[in-house]
């Protein structure tokens, strides 16, 4: 059997466990650049927030309803979510961290007798010890488990706890289950489906296997598997190593100076080079690119791109920054008014297949001990104490968070407060 | 200026709101104007969306445009409007953002001089021999962009851009 843990309203739960005011009241987390709602509390649901919803167009409602807005503080969240999985592992070694708020529990291998009563345990241990309420659904597969989730949240509202024990389970929740809930059925599907008469999950359990094998793949017949009970989604223990990263940022407000732009892309090219070293492996290929806002159809606009080669797959961040330097020379113009910035490396290898250049001057072998020890300090001191001189300081083009909470858990200045 | 936009149209409507493409963003398209002819009162461009979370996002982005509507087909008034803007009023010159069939036969010569310059002194591109320049239209909240791409890589600009270099 299988749970999947998923964190209430994540990140404005994070926000109410430091400001315990906010308990009952419509209260909403946004987007990088405080753009649009990426949370919302239950009570700012049904005020008909969206998700997704841009700020513009809820402001009114923001005003009338006095809704709490927080800009999103990743800081606080991540560290919100290792207690939780630390929590969370501690009922099963078997685990998979999903997202920032979602994990899969095995409990094939272990005896518990009544998993009804340990998703209650599970859900008592993480509230009572970080303050964050969970739902959790249990099920023979990792689909299932989705779905009893996400009944819980519907018809458990008390509880927050649904364990499917029996194909009588099963049935309810697949009858309960609209097609276009089911993970991995995105609109396309849906609408396909529903235009073949297919309204609920439980109706695509009743899909000739042909049918669904020749219109969904081999990964439409995984997904009715699922359905029926039969685990068919790997377990990943670790996440794949990534085929691609990227860091592009929205900048707090429009650029125009080539220093700044500088600046903001050599932080984002040595943010690419520390989750390349992370994950221990070198990039042969990089694009940098720069473009204005096409919202502002008033401006100017230019949208400019680079691919750049590297002679020799890297992840130290001083080669990687001066090549994304290199790139920027090229790609930027003045006149113009930037908003976004981004450094993408791909062609990613595992740092111990590199091939090397016969013509290659770099030290490598001292480039690395020069990352390891940076890396370790930083780790230590805290992200960018030590860094390289073109990052700067000024950070002029900073994301906009007007309305962030504190990092109360990780910045000794930053604690919480309180009246005696 | 280079038009390669189809006129509305009633069955070109009808298709839309067929598709479910029921919001409608009215905006100043100075494409069609020409200077020359005394009697147009205006000149518009009608964009076609399904859902109205875009059709708000195409509409905050021309704030600065005096001509801007937000039409619903659902509202009875807005569909009267776009029947009339359909049928060609006179007086007016009124689009919608569907290319013309074959709309890459109307791309006169001066245009693509002007890419050919755009690409010499704005950008200082050199393709080499047998390289060319690939240079697509597309659209994007009723303005026409250009992208050009060679060998590593790629620009996006107005249309206009390029053609008042």
């Amino acid at each position: 059997m299988f749970a999947l843990v998923d964190c209430n309203n994540f990140y404005v739960s994070c926000e109410r466990v430091f400001n315990p005011k906010l308990e009952g009241k419509p209260v909403i987390v946004l987007s990088n650049n405080d753009g649009c709602a990426i949370a919302r509390s239950e009570e700012a649901k049904a005020l008909g927030i969206d998700m997704g919803m841009p700020t513009f167009m809820i402001e009114e409602i923001i005003r009338e309803h006095n809704v709490a807005v927080f800009s999103s503080n990743y800081t606080l969240y991540g560290d919100m979510s290792d207690r939780v999985m630390k929590i969370l592992a501690g009922f099963t070694p078997n685990i998979e961290f999903y997202s920032i708020d979602e994990a899969f529990l095995d409990f094939t291998e272990l005896k518990y007798d009544d998993l009804h009563q340990l998703g209650v345990k599970i859900r008592r241990a993480v509230t009572q010890q970080t303050g964050i309420p969970v739902t959790v659904g249990i099920a023979p597969t990792k689909t299932l488990a989705k779905m009893a989730n996400r009944y819980a949240k519907n018809k458990k509202k008390d509880l927050r706890v649904h364990c499917l024990k029996d194909q009588q389970d099963i049935n309810e929740v697949l009858q309960f289950t609209k097609v276009g809930d089911i993970w991995g059925i995105g609109r396309q599907y849906e609408k396909f489906l529903l235009k073949n008469g297919y309204k609920s999950a439980a109706d695509l359990v009743k899909a000739n296997d042909e049918w669904i094998r020749k219109n969904m793949s081999v990964v439409g017949q995984r997904m009715v598997n699922e359905l029926c009970g039969i685990p068919c989604i790997k377990w990943e223990d670790e996440p794949p190593a990534k085929k691609a990263i990227c860091t592009s940022r929205s900048f707090g407000h429009l650029v125009t100076n080539k220093d700044h732009l500088k600046e903001a892309i050599s932080n984002y090219a040595n943010n690419v080079a520390l989750k390349l070293r992370s994950q221990h492996s070198c990039a042969k290929q990089m694009h940098v690119f720069l473009q204005t806002n096409p919202f502002r159809t008033e401006d100017k606009q230019y949208f400019r791109s680079v691919d750049i080669e590297l002679p020799v797959a890297t992840n130290s961040s001083n080669e990687i920054i001066q090549y994304a330097m290199k790139g920027l020379d090229i790609i930027y113009s003045t006149g113009y008014k930037f908003l976004k910035a981004g450094v993408i490396v791909m062609e990613i290898i595992p740092e111990d297949q590199i091939q090397k250049g016969l013509f290659d001057t770099v030290d490598r072998e001292r480039n690395k001990i020069v990352m390891n020890t940076m890396d370790k300090v930083n780790k230590v001191f805290g992200r960018d104490v030590v860094r390289f001189a073109v990052q700067g300081y000024e950070k002029k083009w900073k994301l906009k968070a007007a309305y962030i909470s504190r990092r109360y858990t990780t910045n000794i200045y930053e604690l919480l407060t309180i009246k005696i | 200026m280079f038009n390669p936009f189809s006129p509305l149209s009633k069955p070109l409507l009808d298709a839309f709101v067929k598709a479910g493409k029921k919001y409608f963003v009215r905006q100043t398209y100075n494409r069609a104007r020409d200077h020359f002819d005394q009697g147009i009162k205006g000149c518009f461009i009608f964009t076609h969306y399904a859902e109205i979370g875009h059709a708000q996002h195409h509409y905050g982005a021309i704030s600065q445009d005096p001509n801007k509507f937000l039409y619903e087909w659902d509202n009875p008034e807005h569909q009267s409007k776009l029947n009339i803007a359909a049928s060609k009023p006179s007086g007016y010159k009124i689009y919608a953002t569907v290319f013309q069939r074959d709309w890459e036969k109307t791309i006169t010569n001066q245009l693509k001089e002007k890419v050919r310059k755009y690409i010499d002194y704005k950008l200082g591109w050199k393709p080499g021999r047998g390289e060319t320049v690939a240079f697509t239209i597309y659209v994007s909240y009723g303005e026409l962009y250009a992208k050009l791409k060679l060998r590593a890589q790629e620009v996006r600009v107005k249309l206009e851009d390029i053609e008042n270099l």
